[in-house]
């Protein structure tokens, strides 16, 4: 358990609160605040739990060995999930992760490094709420990609 | 599993209780009950943390060998009597590939406070005959057989037909039910699954678990799951939905397979609270060449509905497999 699930709420841990981001401080080319995680095995087993997936090839290393991989490997959702995690870090309370897609190219051992970043290709207003499209990656301990995607962002306008 | 009622009047000392068989135990049924306890102790599945201890393989849980001996203990007395105390003392591991045997045996019947109460000694064997648990149990029983219950319905298993194989055929298609729905799931999320999901990746944002900060700060004023919780609402992916069975009996080499991508769109959140009916629709299957051989990929819609019947996400998903053509399949 992190300590910002554990502690009071008056003391809530600043962990656990996210700073606001806005549209209008949005640019494009810019990028969102890369997110680095290092999975073990244990998180892979704690997101198979809450996931209620329990495909072997994330726990099982003699099966994951005999399907030619190294180790056991990390979901894909897992990724996913901490790309999801980087947004809304990045996206703050008020903001709304209204899509995200990814594509897994290569897989990502545990504890090994994984760093996921975003870049913001665009930014639009639709039907009167404020839309931000962000590019996603996930990179491994020797730079490559492994996992690709996009999403877009509902962020509250400084005006509204 | 047996509904039969015992009852007290027919229960002597001495007795022998019908035994229950386990195994051979898998990593993944350790997993499970890692998942099920919340014991993530990496010595009940990680091979290396294992082998540095000097193990030979991943140790089954002892509470999981206490849990079999309640299942044989409640199987035997029948629904209408009652489990009232079991200890369990674990004297010996079994690892990974044990097939262990829970054996029970009536030690004494007494009547206390008006309570027919049966003593009973337990034990678990492993497949060299030793003994790798003991413990001893009080059951209270009927004192007459109660009527008996009808039995309960067996669910109609998911089979798939079908012998001829080339790598697609419409009898997978068929299987698939492609264009329509397969299937309809019904998950109620509540704000500890969604604080679980969330610690499972360590992500600490208080928008996922507390509902002071999620109301005066967070855009939907509740408490909502992260956004790749539609995940954990995948009833192919926790494998309720098996419509691939069929699959496995291609008869080329699998050299690989799994998620090959995942895309949501929410129309709502979801919240602390809801009820999510998820409909999954298979809408393709098709298949290419790769760098890993023939690639055979699923391509499948998930909508998600809340209680209310409103559209809360659609997700699409796909899963591939590749196979060696090459090779035969147990090649």
């Amino acid at each position: 358990m992190s300590g910002a699930t554990t502690c009071p709420r008056k003391g809530m841990s600043e962990m656990a609160r996210r700073p606001q981001a806005y549209y209008e401080d949005v640019e494009v080319g810019g990028e969102v605040p890369a997110l680095v995680k290092v999975p073990t095995t244990i998180s892979l087993v704690r997101y198979c739990a809450a996931a209620n997936d329990f495909s072997p090839i994330h726990f099982d290393e003699p099966y994951a060995r005999s399907r030619g991989q190294k180790s056991v490997i990390v979901q894909g959702f897992f990724k996913a999930a901490c790309l999801g995690q980087m947004l809304t870090d990045w996206a703050g309370p008020q903001g709304w992760v209204k899509k995200i897609a990814t594509k897994y190219q290569r897989i990502n051992l545990p504890n090994e490094p994984m760093t996921c970043r975003g870049k913001i290709t665009r930014k639009y207003a639709e039907g009167g709420s404020h839309f931000v499209d962000v590019e996603l990656w996930v990179e491994n301990g020797q730079g490559e990609v492994t996992t690709t995607g996009q999403a877009t962002i509902l962020l509250p306008a400084q005006a509204e | 599993m047996s509904s039969e009622q015992r009852s007290f009047d027919e229960v002597e000392v001495g007795m022998e209780l019908p035994p229950l068989t386990r195994g051979p135990f898998t990593i993944k049924d350790l997993v499970k009950f890692a998942a099920a306890t919340h014991d993530y102790s990496e010595i009940h599945f990680d091979e290396s943390v294992v082998r540095a201890r000097g193990l030979p393989a991943p140790v089954v849980h002892g509470p999981l060998k206490s849990a079999l001996l309640a299942q044989m203990l409640t199987n035997w007395i029948g629904p209408a009597g009652s489990l009232k105390r079991l200890a369990c003392q674990y004297r010996q591991m079994d690892v990974v590939g044990e097939t262990l045997t829970c054996r029970g045996k009536v030690t004494g019947t007494v009547i206390r406070g008006g309570e027919p109460i049966i003593e009973c000694e337990v034990w678990t064997e492993n497949s060299q005959g030793e003994i790798t648990t003991r413990g001893n149990a009080l059951l209270s029983l009927p004192f007459r057989p109660a009527p008996q219950a009808e039995a309960p319905r067996k669910e109609d298993s998911v089979t798939s037909a079908g012998s001829q194989v080339s790598l697609i055929t419409e009898q997978m298609r068929t299987d698939l039910k492609l264009g329509e729905v397969a299937g309809v799931f019904t998950y109620e999320v509540d704000r500890k699954w969604i604080r679980q999901f969330a610690a499972a990746f360590d992500d600490p944002n208080a928008v996922w678990h507390d509902e002071a900060y999620a109301r005066i700060m967070g855009r939907f004023g509740a408490v909502i799951a992260p956004p790749t919780f539609f995940a954990a609402l995948d009833p192919v992916e926790t494998k309720e939905l098996l419509l691939d069975a069929w699959v496995e009996t291609i008869p080329y080499k699998n050299t690989g397979g799994g998620n090959a991508f995942n895309e949501v769109e929410y129309f709502l959140p979801i919240r602390a609270g809801d009820t999510i009916t998820v409909e999954v629709t298979y809408t393709d299957i098709f298949e290419r060449d790769g760098r890993s051989g023939r690639l055979l990929f699923r391509i499948r819609e998930n909508v998600l509905k809340n209680q209310r019947g409103e559209l809360v996400a659609r997700a699409r998903s796909g899963h591939v497999r590749s196979y060696d053509l090459s090779k035969k399949r147990d090649e």
